[in-house]
């Protein structure tokens, strides 16, 4: 079965560039919106905890998908057909995204 | 009881998801020339590309009933394992949270790279194995909060 070549520039440019954008949310805590579970309530943006702790994790993703859906759907259109990014490239960009992940959280290893 | 009833589903559906993820990295990685004969070797002699479609579904499936899950931890077993100073354990189910997040991200190329694999058979092999070891992780790292805090506890 053959893709078409917008399809594939879009899964390669998502790739790339929502596992960066993930990793950016959660270290600049860049959440779209926030869910208090105490309260069962969500707010706009990175808010401070309200009666109890704070969920951003929903936030980041939301904000890494529609940044990088955004991204990668301008890359598909405009510049898919005449420049490609090698898949090999795109499937190693999320290891180094889950190793900084694993980076952000070294601290709870070293108590 | 409904938080109860739905770990368990998202566990019985991961286990789903680990095992034909698994059928398929071994596939990829190690693959099987010749008549497949013995347990490992027919193990590995799996249709691959059939898999793809339930590994997504069960990837989405797995993932939005532990996003459900997660805002209950969030108010009781993950509570407790700070209180408990439990930073190792909590550690690796902040690590599970972030895997999970991107391997949401890799899907869309894991489907090409299956449905064409003239686009790069070194990369599908890469991207199969990124999924399955974020599976392992999430799978493994489940069942030790559940153990150390299950529900119910």
């Amino acid at each position: 079965m053959t893709q078409s070549a917008r399809t594939v520039a879009f899964a390669t440019a998502f790739a790339v560039i929502y596992p960066i954008l993930y990793v950016a949310c959660a270290y600049w805590n860049l959440a779209l919106f926030t869910y208090h579970p105490a309260l069962g309530v969500f707010g706009i943006g990175a808010n401070a905890p309200r009666g109890g702790p704070a969920m951003y994790w929903y936030g980041w993703m939301t904000t890494a998908l529609i940044g990088a859906a955004m991204l990668s759907v301008g890359w598909a259109v405009f510049a898919g057909g005449s420049v490609r990014i090698p898949t090999l490239v795109a499937s190693l960009v999320p290891i180094a995204a889950m190793v900084v992940a694993v980076g952000l959280m070294a601290h709870y290893f070293l108590h | 009881m409904l938080m109860t009833t739905l770990l368990i589903v998202h566990g019985l559906i991961a286990v789903a998801l680990l095992g034909a993820i698994t059928h398929q990295a071994a596939a990829v990685l190690w693959p099987v020339s010749g008549k497949a004969q013995g347990l490992v070797r027919r193990f590995r002699a799996v249709s691959s590309d059939t898999y793809v479609g339930t590994v997504v579904a069960l990837y989405l499936v797995t993932m939005a009933l532990g996003a459900f899950i997660y805002t209950h931890y969030t108010i009781s077993a993950r509570i407790a394992l700070i209180q408990l100073q439990f930073w190792k354990p909590y550690g690796m189910f902040e690590i599970k949270e972030h895997f999970a997040a991107i391997g949401l991200g890799i899907l869309p190329l894991y489907w090409i790279l299956w449905r064409a694999p003239s686009l790069g058979v070194r990369a599908r092999a890469v991207v199969t194995t990124v999924l399955a070891t974020i599976v392992w992780w999430n799978f493994l790292v489940g069942h030790i909060i559940n153990n150390i805090r299950g529900f119910g506890s």
